[in-house]
């Protein structure tokens, strides 16, 4: 696991700073906090952090099915790409707030992106 | 070979192997997901010293009561390891005293029938069963520990059959049983210099009022704010107690709140009106506090609860640092 993506951005560490940025973005968005909300917020935490191991190219076991399973109830209420893009900003603005350096944000969004399919359920 | 006593299964394991692996191999299909530590969802719970090195990751009020990552454990001799979910044990209780505390909230003692050593911390609460069938959530209102028997504050529910019971048919000797305890709403004495925020509607005072107990005589040395709310003054249930308990501690401070409106009779109660949630945001903004520092209780109305546990978090406050306990209520 040397010189991977998720060693060279900070690891677990990085997920840990990141991951209040991150969930705050979202929950601020008035756009999209209704998808987010949650009476549980720890456990929704924990599955922003599962995302952001993912993202960071960390340990995880996220896969298509799993992630389109999650999503297609929040599909049918209307999700879409520009809920999906607004999310994309918040990471991208965490990211630059974290001063993660461009080539590695770059390859985090990277990954982000491609579960667009799974995510908007198509 | 040393043994993993898997909720009292035997499991030989290699020195060397994690817990979590060896319940992998001998398929007991545990859950888990990263086995780095960093996702939690493998949790376990265990009393062996042989756990700490495990536990970095985990919330310290699940520490104090075992829990630990199984993936992050290799321990070297016989350990006893449990999941969280397997404490279906139910112990037999009676009614030790009742006492009506308003109309519609009704105070029960619960004493255990035999010698059973049940650990139970202020601010967990127990699920209660009666007549065999009936059986609902209560949170605790006293240190059980340190007073030897388990206080509970029930709330008159229209048509509710547990509510009724405690009500109608509860008397002192009365039989019940109990399961538990659950949650991890708990105060640590390592929370000691800490701000504490409690905030409750109705009977979500019970787990607060424990907490506060516990704190004060463990002398809390950072300041502690409770903010009760109701829509009626009678729902200020334990409101002479909490303003004495105010004038003779100099870090606690009562904050009774009514959302309806309040009778010019209550005019010297210092009574704030509105919302327990909206008045505590304003009065914790007005004094510019560090919501980072805080260490926030919530417990009641689910909606009060889901409402302040996202604004304290959204103005800083760390979300491990937030307990809540929305109390749902069954109405039947």
């Amino acid at each position: 696991m040397s010189n991977s993506l998720f060693d060279s951005i900070g690891g677990k560490d990085a997920v840990n700073a990141a991951v209040d940025l991150f969930y705050r973005k979202v929950l601020m968005d008035e756009s999209i906090s209704h998808y987010f909300e949650s009476v549980d917020m720890e456990a929704q935490r924990d599955k922003q952090k599962s995302f952001l191991t993912f993202a960071f190219g960390g340990p995880n076991n996220y896969t298509g099915q799993s992630l389109r399973e999650a999503h297609a109830p929040l599909v049918s209420k209307g999700l879409n790409e520009n809920h999906f893009t607004a999310v994309a900003g918040h990471l991208q603005s965490t990211l630059d707030e974290l001063g993660v350096p461009e080539d590695l944000s770059s390859q985090v969004m990277g990954i982000a992106a491609g579960t667009i399919n799974d995510v908007l359920n198509r | 070979m040393p043994n993993i006593y898997f909720n009292s299964q035997k499991i030989p394991f290699k020195v060397g192997q994690s817990i979590l692996d060896a319940l992998i191999e001998f398929d007991f299909k545990p859950v888990y997901s990263c086995k780095k530590g960093v996702c939690q969802t493998c949790m376990l719970k265990s009393d062996s010293s042989q756990i700490t090195q495990s536990q970095m990751e985990v919330k310290d009020t699940l520490k104090v009561q075992g829990y630990f990552l199984p993936c992050q454990c290799y321990p070297d001799s016989d350990i006893s390891v449990i999941s969280p979910c397997s404490e279906d044990i139910t112990y037999d209780m009676q009614v030790s005293d009742k006492k009506l505390l308003t109309q519609d909230i009704v105070q029960l003692k619960l004493v255990f029938t035999s010698d059973n050593r049940v650990f139970i911390r202020a601010g967990q609460f127990i699920n209660l069963k009666v007549q065999n069938d009936i059986l609902r959530s209560y949170s605790v209102a006293n240190t059980p520990e340190k007073d030897g028997y388990i206080e509970l504050h029930i709330q008159k529910v229209p048509d509710g059959k547990m509510s009724a019971w405690c009500f109608e048919h509860a008397n002192i000797g009365s039989a019940l049983s109990m399961i538990g305890p659950f949650g991890k709403c708990i105060y640590l004495s390592d929370f000691k210099n800490d701000d504490l925020v409690l905030i409750g509607t109705g009977t979500g005072l019970a787990p607060l009022i424990g907490i506060i107990n516990q704190a004060l005589s463990n002398k809390h040395k950072g300041k502690i704010t409770l903010f009760h709310g109701s829509r009626h003054f009678n729902g200020l249930y334990l409101h002479q107690t909490l303003k004495k308990l105010a004038d003779t501690h100099e870090n606690f401070y009562y904050k009774p709140c009514l959302s309806g409106e309040i009778p010019q009779t209550l005019a010297d109660e210092n009574i704030n009106n509105g919302r327990v949630n909206k008045v505590a945001m304003m009065q914790l903004n007005k004094q510019k506090g560090d919501y980072k520092n805080i260490r926030f209780y919530l417990c009641g109305h689910p909606e009060m609860v889901k409402n302040m546990q996202k604004m304290a978090y959204l103005s800083g406050a760390i979300l491990s640092k937030i307990n809540a306990d929305p109390f749902e209520y069954t109405a039947y």
